[in-house]
């Protein structure tokens, strides 16, 4: 096995423990060759690190723009109230 | 029918309802889902106001196309193709062709005739405690997602943020599953490459 061929199936597989014979071959390749599994390294640190910036949150206020771009495109009648218990407030 | 019974019902008995013209059914469907459709459109458009827009916009094709909705896949499904289609439409207008061309000549690291690598490969000698994700790494990661054209930034998030199988990000972004797996290998190696710089060089960083 080559490392092209160990490049293509670990960008497919990065954290799967799959019983196939390419998956055995892969790992009796990663082991002999220092470059693979430092690739393979700093490809799985590079998705946690991206998995690890935070999510953002809904910025206050937005439900509300929503909820009046909605009824200005006729999605929701005018009078439609929102399910909340405190109109009026923005939303974090 | 209560509010609390409303928020009880599965997707599929507030579209129902919705589409038969429900509004509080249609709420319930907006509330249940907008933190995830503002989340994923962020990530994709990487910018409070186009993700608010995107957001907006994501809601009012809802109720336009609710009518389509033919059930085959998630729903959720269905609101990530409808994100992941008013994003691109907001790109379509900027010239990203010239790091489009770049990541298509970003197969895998250079090889000679027999596949090795022809030249080593950066060890990334950073420790899990010096990955926390301090200001200057944040401003690194945030760059690089930036730069990756729009089809290539789907797929990752799909894939590596949102933890969509290869086969629910193919048919959300409208391409094939090999197509899918290209561009999220293209995508990993890409940012690899961009924090490369500040991964393998610790002397680089502050106090260190």
């Amino acid at each position: 096995m080559k490392c092209t061929d160990v490049y293509l199936h670990i960008c497919d597989n990065l954290d799967q423990r799959l019983g196939t014979r390419r998956c055995r071959e892969v790992r009796m390749h990663l082991r002999v060759c220092r470059n693979c599994r430092a690739y393979l390294a700093s490809l799985k640190r590079t998705v946690n690190l991206y998995r690890s910036v935070p999510s953002p949150a809904l910025p206050a206020g937005a439900h509300d723009r929503l909820i009046r771009a909605l009824k200005a495109h006729g999605c929701l009648p005018v009078s439609e109230k929102r399910p909340r218990k405190r109109p009026g407030r923005g939303r974090a | 029918m209560t509010g609390a019974e409303i928020r009880n019902l599965a997707d599929g008995s507030l579209i129902a309802s919705a589409r038969q013209g429900d509004a509080r059914a249609f709420s319930e469907l907006v509330r249940r889902y907008e933190k995830t459709v503002y989340r994923y459109s962020y990530k994709l458009c990487r910018d409070r106001e186009k993700a608010e827009e995107t957001f907006q916009d994501t809601f009012i094709n809802v109720y336009r196309k609710l009518g389509t909705f033919d059930g085959r896949s998630r729903f959720s499904t269905w609101l990530y193709a409808i994100v992941t289609n008013n994003c691109l439409m907001r790109h379509r207008r900027r010239k990203v062709r010239e790091i489009e061309e770049s990541l298509e000549a970003l197969e895998s690291p250079a090889t000679s005739a027999d596949g090795k690598f022809t030249h080593d490969i950066a060890r990334w000698d950073k420790t899990p405690a010096d990955l926390v994700l301090d200001k200057e790494l944040r401003a690194q990661i945030e760059k690089a997602i930036g730069k990756l054209p729009p089809d290539y930034r789907i797929v990752f998030t799909l894939r590596d943020m949102e933890g969509k199988s290869t086969q629910e990000t193919a048919r959300i972004a409208g391409i094939s599953q090999e197509a899918a797996k290209s561009r999220l290998r293209r995508a990993r190696a890409f940012l690899r490459d961009q924090l490369t710089p500040y991964m393998a060089h610790p002397a680089r960083r502050k106090g260190r």
